[in-house]
């Protein structure tokens, strides 16, 4: 199967690898994992004092289309709120990277990883 | 029940692998086609199915994953999509040090041996969970387990193509 060169963009350059203090209040963190595909997604958050998310981070281990999924919703969710956050879809991340229909469920998986980051945040407050 | 039921094995998670394997051959004997060539139709139509129906009862009970599942689905139960995100973070740790350990063949190893450990656990546990039909655990011990199958089969080959 051929990888978009979005999905390869993403793959080779990942955007925003890394960690953030998991104890910061201000930090919220996701743990999502498929059992299919035995991978595993943390999405890291970092909210400002203006309530606007001032950095992502996230660690994938799994194919390339998980890894690109993983790595766009860091770009997307720079400067967006929580509610504009918890607004993205997979069927945006998927068209923007063109999944094709048998890797949809690694956008799938980083919208889960949106929310699981945004519940560990709130539940923080 | 019905692949058990072929085998004329009692459902369970944990089951001998060689009864397993004699019975399958008995039966792949008594039913191949090949035998059937001078039979009617109706009859060797009716080995094909008996046939395929022995092989894919195989596939399924000689898995340990695939025989956890078909148990599940037996009873009704899906395995569970959600996976405790505790287990996660273990499990991103173990592919981080495999990462960081991908020349080191012998630390490779010590990591592949805790892995076959955990398994052999989970297995234990399926069987007693499953023995108490307490199918909600077993579906999460199953979802857990296929995690750790997956790193382990990963595991393998980094030792393999180390060799």
């Amino acid at each position: 199967m051929a990888y978009s060169d979005k999905v390869l963009d993403h793959y080779e350059n990942p955007r925003n690898v890394g960690s953030l203090d998991k104890d910061d209040p201000n930090v919220g963190t996701g743990m999502v994992g498929a059992p299919a595909c035995g991978d595993v997604m943390k999405l890291q958050i970092k909210l400002g004092e203006n309530g606007i998310i001032e950095d992502a981070k996230f660690k994938t281990y799994g194919c390339g289309s998980a890894i690109a999924s993983s790595s766009l919703v860091t770009e997307m969710l720079k400067g967006k709120t929580l509610d504009e956050a918890e607004s993205i879809k997979n069927s945006a991340i998927a068209e923007e990277l063109a999944l094709p229909p048998v890797k949809i469920h690694c956008s799938v998986l980083a919208e889960d990883a949106i929310k699981a980051a945004i519940e560990d945040l709130k539940s923080k407050k | 029940m019905e692949f058990f039921d072929i085998y004329e094995i009692e459902p369970s998670f944990s089951i001998s692998e060689s009864e397993l394997k004699n019975k399958y051959l008995v039966l792949q004997k008594k039913y191949h086609p090949d035998r059937f060539a001078h039979s009617n139709i109706e009859q060797q139509k009716a080995a094909l199915i008996n046939s395929s129906l022995i092989n894919d009862a195989y596939q399924v009970l000689k898995d340990d994953i695939k025989r956890a599942k078909y148990l599940l689905e037996c009873n009704e139960i899906e395995i569970t999509n959600h996976t405790n995100p505790e287990f996660l973070i273990k499990q991103m740790e173990y592919e981080e040090k495999i990462e960081d350990h991908r020349h080191d063949k012998s630390e490779l190893v010590s990591i592949q041996k805790e892995l076959q450990e955990e398994l052999e656990q989970y297995k234990v546990n399926l069987e007693t969970n499953f023995n108490k039909k307490d199918f909600e655990r077993a579906s999460k011990q199953i979802n857990e387990f296929i995690f750790i199958d997956k790193l382990h089969l990963k595991i393998k080959e980094k030792i393999n193509q180390l060799d």
